[in-house]
């Protein structure tokens, strides 16, 4: 009997090794390059770095979710989430700890929460896809108004507006707008045949593939396909002014590896990680200005952001997400 | 307490400790009975009625494909019927993330194009990933027949001889797609492949909102809807039937069209394995690479495999244990969670079994296992269900002669073990390939190549995610051989 207890817990358990010092990070950048920096932080440091990376949250309950249900005793020391309102709801409920005062230096205040409980890095930007073979290649739509013209009835695609950026974007689209006009944006868009896809990559997929003209996307979603050779165009909101996402990264409040986190974040948040990102394919967006960025990149000068409360957003998440659940998506 | 009682209860346990009570406990502390959260609107009915409506028609689909298949291979012989039963099982062994990525390599979109997106493709590809299963129940149906029986069914005129062979095979197929509606009523990963939204999706986009009431609601109403088709499909318990396992090929005809038929149905997983073995061949200067990257995708699979082995086998096990102890309640209670939504159980299992456990487990993948047996549990009861059934009424009657605990684990148990053992390959590869609990309970770094593959998809990687996808469609295919022998009559 003893040897079957031992055989299944041996079997239950599989194969883990003791470590020394090490740091967990729950991870929802696209783990294609943040592996890689990752990487270069494990040999730099010596810290091994245990990582959970996302997947397509239109799937799961994401990483946000599993920090939530840990709240009791903590596995993650550091969330690198790929944007900022979850985040901000996270650090209401008192899930993250303050960072290092020294940490992301160089990096404005308004990427950053008030208390230093997150703090922002290399950004994307909210994009519109274009279809290179379209008659809009010429005059494409810079707003999201302008997303419901006639000539544009049924060839716009967004993603899933309950779920990751296109989610983020509504909130702080409803927040800036109020209540009422932004029902009315939404109404405008289920009137004019707006395509819902599962994801920003699908989105993207439907642009390419001519089902669409126009997607709501993000830079990287662009990017990644370009690398790969295939023609896309794209366009800014500039008309309303463009929104750009950074990554964040907050240190778990009761981290089981406190002094490797802090670390981590400071290391996440060097100048050199954004100068990575913005080289890498998922064309990121340096919050410091005086990182360089490649030819084809992109730079925070060269457009005109939209100043973000990221806090007021955040309480419009569940709203503006219920709201285009049952404008959009319900029949 | 009681005896009976006792031995109700022991095969419960992974579900009453990994699910129920750590549901219920969550589920109340979220509000669901205080009213709080969003309250159920039209629109929400209407998924329900989409995902009962895209859940049926799948199923009967599926069903209907089944019994052709199954008819064909037990009512006839022909060549090559190993390899197509292997090809069948396969495709519904290979993961689901491996269907995706070979469209997306071959139609260089994640989703498919509009003429078959919406519902008709999520029944295409619902029913075809399906089929095997209903194919595999019916064959298992179709080799109990009495052996007498069997040999007058092949005297027959072979056209003669397979339509009575349908008909026998009807009140089966009636269970058997009782079953597969109630396993497609979670499905959310192939219909949103298709832009069709069920449930299970309204679910998760509630608790990622923070709206933990609604979608604790929105699954209960799932439950109720399952809970009356599931009570009609494990039938009250009787003694077992005076059953046998058929004869060999001798006396079966030979007929085209039958072969035509099966060849046509394996031509979708044999399409798949192409269009992932062509977008997986790496150019000249990638061999090194890609072959560090299938060392590593194969390493993490064998590295799997005991915990997924254990899982699968707790829950084969405890499905045959109540149902050779008569228990219909106990069948249910153990199928409930399947129908469910895999993050619902796991974000319990984080909140309130977790902090109860010591810290060191933390590092292994224990209560991942836990999750995962309990969401195999529907797939438990119903071989222990049919496992029950194979076991002659003689001897029956000669293993009651002795004391219960032998008669159990030395004559009925290993007799089980003919439809215990196929069906736990089946769990196995539906574990591995499962994503939902293993974002939330697997341990920092532990590896899962089905977790890999959603990654590499999103991000458009073609040639590495086909090639994770080859990996999971090899091992799908391996388990495939392991279940086969037993599934086709070949020459």
């Amino acid at each position: 009997m003893r040897r079957i207890l031992l055989l299944i817990s041996a079997l239950s358990m599989g194969c883990q090794s003791d470590d020394l010092r090490s740091v967990t990070i729950y991870c929802s950048h696209d783990r294609v390059h943040s592996q890689q920096i990752l990487q270069r932080f494990e040999e730099e440091t010596g810290i091994r770095v245990e990582a959970v990376f996302d997947t397509e949250a239109t799937k799961t309950v994401g990483l946000a979710q599993r920090i939530r249900g840990e709240r009791d005793r903590p596995r993650c020391d550091v969330h690198w989430s790929n944007e900022p309102l979850r985040a901000e709801l996270l650090a209401r409920e008192g899930l993250y700890q303050a960072l290092p005062d020294d940490a992301g230096e160089g990096i404005d205040a308004r990427w950053r929460d008030p208390e230093n409980l997150w703090c922002g890095f290399a950004a994307r930007a909210r994009v519109l896809a274009i279809q290179p073979g379209s008659e809009l290649i010429s005059d494409p739509p810079r707003s999201l108004k302008a997303l419901s013209a006639s000539q544009l009835h049924g060839k716009v695609v967004i993603a899933d507006p309950r779920f990751g950026t296109t989610g983020t974007h509504l909130a702080i689209v409803r927040s800036q707008l109020g209540g009422e006009a932004y029902r009315e944006l939404l109404m405008s868009w289920k009137r004019s045949g707006i395509q819902i896809a599962s994801s920003n990559s699908a989105s993207r997929d439907r642009v390419l593939s001519g089902e669409a003209w126009v997607g709501l996307t993000d830079t990287d979603d662009v990017e990644a396909v370009r690398r790969r050779g295939s023609e896309i165009g794209e366009e800014f909101l500039e008309d309303d002014g463009v929104i750009l996402l950074p990554n964040v990264v907050a240190v778990v409040a009761g981290s089981p590896h406190p002094e490797e986190a802090q670390q981590l974040v400071r290391w996440l948040l060097r100048r050199e990680v954004e100068e990575w990102l913005a080289n890498s394919a998922s064309r990121q967006i340096p919050l410091r200005v005086e990182v360089p960025v490649p030819e084809q990149g992109l730079s925070l000068e060269q457009f005109s952001v939209q100043d973000i409360d990221w806090n007021l957003s955040a309480d419009q998440l569940r709203i503006a997400v219920e709201e285009a659940e049952r404008l959009l998506l319900n029949r | 307490m009681k005896k009976s009682m006792f031995g109700i209860l022991i095969p419960l346990l992974p579900v009453l400790v990994g699910f129920y009570l750590p549901v219920l406990l969550v589920a109340l502390d979220d509000g669901f009975l205080t009213g709080s959260g969003t309250p159920m609107v039209a629109g929400d009915f209407t998924v329900i009625l989409t995902t009962v409506r895209l859940a049926a028609v799948a199923a009967v689909v599926a069903t209907l494909l089944g019994w052709f298949d199954a008819v064909a291979l037990a009512g006839t012989r022909g060549a090559g019927r190993r390899i197509i039963w292997t090809l069948l099982l396969a495709s519904f062994l290979i993961p689901p993330a491996a269907l995706a990525s070979a469209v997306q390599a071959c139609l260089g979109s994640s989703t498919l194009r509009a003429t078959v997106r919406d519902e008709i493709g999520a029944v295409t590809m619902l029913a075809i990933r399906w089929a095997p299963v209903a194919a595999a129940m019916l064959l298992g149906a179709a080799s109990l027949w009495p052996r007498g029986q069997e040999r007058a069914l092949r005297s027959l005129p072979p056209l003669l001889s397979l339509t009575t062979r349908v008909r026998g095979l009807a009140p089966m197929a009636l269970r058997c797609f009782g079953l597969l509606f109630l396993l497609l009523l979670p499905a959310a990963e192939l219909p949103s492949y298709a832009g069709v939204e069920t449930v299970s999706q309204r679910i998760l986009s509630r608790l990622t909102v923070g709206d933990a009431a609604a979608g604790w609601r929105l699954a209960a109403m799932l439950g109720m809807v399952a809970l009356p088709s599931l009570y009609l499909l494990f039938p009250k318990m009787t003694d077992p039937q005076q059953n046998r396992w058929g004869c060999g090929v001798e006396g079966l005809p030979r007929w085209k069209w039958a072969d035509r038929w099966l060849w046509f149905r394996v031509l979708p997983a044999a399409c798949l394995l192409v269009i992932l073995s062509v977008t997986s061949w790496p150019r000249a200067s990638q061999w090194s690479v890609v072959s560090d990257e299938l060392v590593g995708a194969s390493l993490s699979v064998v590295l799997e495999f005991p915990r997924v082995c254990l899982a699968s086998v707790v829950a084969m096990v405890c499905g045959w244990r109540l149902a050779e102890a008569g228990s219909r309640v106990g069948l249910i209670l153990l199928s409930i969670p399947t129908l469910l939504p895999g993050s619902l159980g796991a974000l319990a299992l984080i909140q309130v079994v977790r902090p109860l456990l010591p810290v060191w487990l933390d590092d292994v993948p224990f209560l991942l296992t836990i999750a995962q047996c309990c969401k195999l549990g529907a797939l438990g009861a119903a071989a222990g269900l049919v496992a029950t059934r194979v076991f002659p009424r003689s001897e029956a009657d000669s293993a009651a002669m002795i004391d219960p605990f032998t008669a159990r684990w030395k004559i009925r148990f290993p007799r089980a073990l003919g439809v215990l053992i196929p069906a736990a390959v089946v769990g196995i590869a539906m574990a591995l390939g499962e994503v939902e609990s293993t974002l939330l309970l697997a341990p920092p770094g532990h590896p899962s190549t089905a977790l890999e593959l959603h990654q590499m998809l999103h991000f458009r990687n073609d040639e590495q995610a086909a090639r994770l996808a080859m990996v999971l469609a090899m091992v799908g295919a391996i388990l495939a051989t392991v279940v086969a022998p037993r599934g086709g009559k070949g020459d």
